[in-house]
């Protein structure tokens, strides 16, 4: 039953009334908060603000464990944080954190009390008897109202009609409660498809982050993975010889690109137009003989025998030389040049197991033939490299990128100087040397 | 009721409902209103047929709508390009995007501090004037955050701002950073925001909902309002929760212009490492809030003939709060300089001469005579009444609080501790434009929101007319039937 009264003053004084009269299940309804109607029905405070405070409460040590979580703590297990060192501060420290703790507190406490707001008075709630009540809509303008609901143990139509009636109550109508209308069930077809369609991307994106693709992956936003730019050996549309390497300025030598004096670049007493002597060059030219006729030819070229003047022959150079042998030659050749080093001997492994790819054995330094190159040739194979027999591209790479022009000399000094110590005799020292030994 | 008695016309006013005795008289509502006067009038304006739209209003969004178009167009063309299309260079990264973040978080704080703080401190004033601010609040984070959005240049790398655990990125945010504060800040308060203002709108658009005719305004109104029905145990809770979200919003709203003041002052470059930030950034936020208040409620007063509820007594308060503000900010601005020159340090000490007298000394006067200045004006009652000079001041104010941001972030990014890296900063058209785009798409939400929602809390509204009219009998008012 509802009844229509004047105003919020009214709607208090009838509201007290109708209970005294024993009626609980009471209900009020106005436009607007009336103070002191819930003095009037006697109804309990909402338990809201405390849901809040535990909100707030879960909010700030989530914010937290977070930050302590992400900042200061470290672990090899899937999305571990990781300690973040910034100016050597303490990865862990509260006042850095509180800004963050203060929002997420706010952030969930509010978040809270309005979801709780929805939650504690039932809404959404579309369909209500009440709506279907043409008097009721002034409800939310300038009516005030109170009703009674049928469930209540004094309820009866006359009754409480006689009751509103006698406090002032206007517009006393009986309301009928109108069942929920089910929702249509098409819609809930609809809803499911659309629910599965709407995920169809996300899952095809999970499915494709787990797999493997032999296309090139699709990119919105290439960000910087391709650009406009010239690779090596590639061709070119923008110069007119359609290459993309550029090939030097006529009249000019690259740093380092000047050899005028084949005695210190080649090791040759002049200039025989072969710039690589016995080395990559000439055998990977087709058809080149093999390096056994290399070592027999080798004589023929005009190799020095003397160092070139330019490199000092000192004690100091030679350290340099052991030191740079040891760096770069002694992997392959071994310490003392018996073609012996870790790489060697990890090669003759793998050939025993017969896994060894192609190998061409590093040469002994104190082999007959090494022996009798003369400086210039060992300067050349250090500079340029030696190939297999046959002229496949296996064997020692040519040294000249990595190692300097005088580091080669040096080296070379002291792989003689290593020979020697094979075959030296007293004969060799000086007398003050022989002196200084006994 | 605090004595447990029920009180009747003209009893004596509980503990908690008890009002400056000033604002007795003149009324906060003006007029012979009455509860159902109340609602048509607020209600006339949403219910217009839109067919019946009023011209002046589709011309102001023609206009704004085309701004905020201009706005996403820009957006797209920043996206497709990059941020090379802005004046931002090195060392001025930030320019013109975060000085326009700053200025528009600036106005949110208003709507934030009428909604919640005035209500808290039982302001009844307020009510009439809160909605709008709250709106006002709204649009303007929305404008406020997109600015740091696109700032980061790739604007699909954006989640990299939030703590995502994702196994291919593997990256955790760096939780000392003022900037990463800043993300949580913004985030909490617009979210939090929205929820104030929709949560203040349930009672009003049941209102709208019980009083729509047609189908699509019923089904619209219906679902927004959420089977409102105003019964007394859901204005229960609802009290509850609205006291509890203004007493959360109003320490938010200080700690998010708080943060962002962090932005600043927690880096080391002279003129921005000082601790005057936060509260001198809060009170220039609140100021120019209620400047953008009076720029947005003086003329829809006018149009939409809210005068008795939005009276001359409510925008003689905001003009107080104007002054108030104003010259603080004045104050913080002298106070920086006494700051410089009492820290004895060179480099701060040239970074303030630099404001004041270097390149872009106009925009640090243009600062300061806006919003020290020309607020004065409010010491002279006839500026707080009349709403034709308040309205040409508070365009004043919200330009000078524009250059204000730009002053502080410009000007010091040009001059770093390095001299070597000295430079001068040129917007370019697109960060004008920008700039513009922005106040158009504020100002079209805005208009959204006058045409089709509630733009006064009538619940809030008629609480206030209730309580005047048990405590003045005198003003009489018939009953509305």
């Amino acid at each position: 039953m509802l009844a229509q009264f004047e105003g919020p003053e009214e709607l208090i004084a009838a509201a007290r009334a109708i209970r005294e009269k024993g009626y609980r299940k009471v209900e009020a309804f106005s436009p607007f908060p009336v103070h002191g109607i819930d003095k009037a029905l006697a109804a309990r405070s909402p338990v809201l603000p405390w849901v809040v405070l535990a909100a707030g409460l879960t909010g700030c040590t989530v914010a937290l464990l977070m930050q302590w979580y992400m900042n200061a703590t470290e672990g090899d297990y899937a999305f571990a944080g990781y300690q973040f060192g910034i100016s050597g501060k303490p990865f862990w420290s509260l006042p850095a954190n509180i800004p963050v703790a203060f929002e997420l507190t706010i952030l969930f406490a509010a978040f809270t009390s309005f979801l709780g707001m929805i939650a504690f008075n039932g809404l959404p709630r579309f369909s209500n008897p009440l709506f279907h009540h043409k008097r009721f809509a002034k409800a939310t303008n300038d009516g005030f109202f109170l009703l009674i609901e049928s469930e209540d143990p004094n309820f009866s139509e006359q009754a409480v009609t006689t009751a509103f009636e006698s406090i002032g109550g206007k517009h006393v109508e009986r309301l009928l409660d109108v069942p929920d209308q089910p929702i249509p069930r098409p819609f809930f077809t609809i809803a499911a498809i659309v629910a599965v369609v709407a995920l169809l991307p996300l899952a095809y994106v999970a499915f494709a982050r787990g797999g493997h693709s032999e296309t090139p992956r699709l990119s919105i936003w290439c960000d910087m993975d391709y650009q406009p730019k010239a690779k090596a050996q590639t061709a070119s549309d923008l110069f007119a010889d359609g290459r993309s390497m550029r090939l030097p300025v006529a009249g000019t030598v690259a740093r380092g690109g000047l050899r005028l004096d084949p005695r210190l670049h080649l090791g040759l007493e002049h200039d025989d137009g072969n710039d690589a002597g016995t080395g990559e060059a000439a055998s990977a030219a087709p058809g080149a003989a093999p390096s056994d006729e290399d070592e027999a030819e080798s004589p023929q070229k005009p190799w020095i025998t003397e160092f070139p003047k330019e490199i000092e022959i000192s004690q100091r150079t030679m350290t340099r030389g052991q030191q740079r042998f040891n760096i770069h030659c002694a992997v392959c050749h071994g310490r003392a040049g018996d073609g012996d080093g870790l790489v060697a001997q990890r090669a003759f492994q793998l050939q025993e197991l017969g896994q060894a790819p192609a190998w061409k054995p590093p040469t002994s330094l104190h082999a007959e033939t090494i022996r009798a190159q003369p400086v210039g040739q060992i300067y050349n194979t250090v500079t340029f490299g030696k190939l297999a027999p046959g002229g496949q591209r296996i064997g020692m790479a040519g040294y000249q990128e990595h190692i300097s022009l005088e580091d080669r000399w040096a080296i070379v000094l002291y792989v003689k100087a290593l020979q020697r110590t094979r075959d030296a005799q007293i004969d060799h020292l000086t007398e003050q040397e022989k002196a200084a030994l006994q | 009721m605090a004595n447990g008695e029920l009180i009747l016309n003209g009893g004596p006013i509980p503990a908690a409902d008890q009002r400056d005795p000033a604002w007795q008289s003149p009324p906060l509502v003006a007029g012979n209103q009455t509860y159902g006067s109340v609602t048509d009038t607020v209600c006339k304006i949403a219910e217009t047929k839109v067919q019946k739209t009023p011209v002046g209003w589709m011309i102001a969004f023609a206009i704004s709508a085309s701004f905020a178009g201009m706005f996403g167009a820009l957006i797209g063309y920043l996206i497709l390009c990059g941020v090379g299309v802005w004046g931002n260079t090195a060392p001025i990264f930030w320019a013109f995007p975060i000085v326009n973040f700053v200025f528009w978080v600036g106005i949110g704080h208003a709507g934030t501090l009428i909604s919640a703080i005035l209500f808290i401190f039982r302001q009844d004033w307020r009510t009439s004037i809160n909605r709008f601010a709250e709106a006002m609040t709204i649009f303007a984070v929305v404008c406020a955050g997109t600015f740091p959005g696109i700032h980061v240049g790739r604007v699909w790398m954006a989640y990299f701002l939030f703590p995502i655990p994702t196994t291919h990125l593997y990256m955790w945010p760096n939780f000392r950073s003022p900037l990463l504060w800043d993300v949580f800040a913004v985030g909490t308060y617009a979210s939090v925001s929205v929820v104030f203002w929709y949560m203040g709108m349930i009672p009003d658009l049941a209102t709208l909902r019980d009083r729509a005719k047609g189908k699509i305004r019923q089904i619209g109104y219906g679902i927004a309002s959420l089977g409102w029905t105003g019964s007394a145990s859901q204005w229960r809770v609802y009290e509850k929760a609205y006291v509890l979200l203004a007493a959360l919003a109003a320490p938010l709203v200080l700690s998010v212009h708080t943060i962002v003041s962090f932005d600043f002052a927690v880096s080391q470059l002279p003129g921005w490492h000082t601790t005057i930030f936060p509260p001198y950034f809060v009170a220039g936020a609140v100021f120019s809030g209620f400047a953008m208040v009076i720029t947005l409620i003086v003329p829809c007063r006018n149009w939409y003939g809210l005068g008795d509820l939005v009276t001359e007594q409510h925008l003689e308060n905001i003009c107080k709060i104007l002054l108030a503000t104003g010259t603080m900010v004045g104050l913080a601005y002298t106070t920086e300089f006494f700051m410089a020159w009492y820290s004895g340090n060179g480099a701060e000490q040239g970074a303030f001469l630099n404001r004041m007298f270097g390149m872009q000394w106009w925009a640090y006067w243009i600062m300061f005579t806006c919003n020290a200045f020309i607020p004065q004006l409010f010491w002279i009652k006839k500026f707080r009444t009349t709403p034709i000079l308040m309205f040409i001041i508070s365009i004043f104010v919200n330009i000078g609080m524009w250059f204000e941001r730009y002053v502080i972030v410009i000007t010091t990014l040009e001059r770093p501790n390095l001299p070597s890296s000295w430079q001068a900063f040129q917007p370019t058209w697109v960060d004008i434009g920008m700039l513009a785009g922005s106040f158009g798409l504020f100002f079209m939400l805005f208009l959204l929101f006058l045409r089709f929602l509630p733009i006064v809390a009538m619940a809030e509204i008629k609480a206030v007319l209730a309580h005047e009219k048990s405590h003045h009998p005198h003003h009489n008012p018939e009953s509305s039937h």
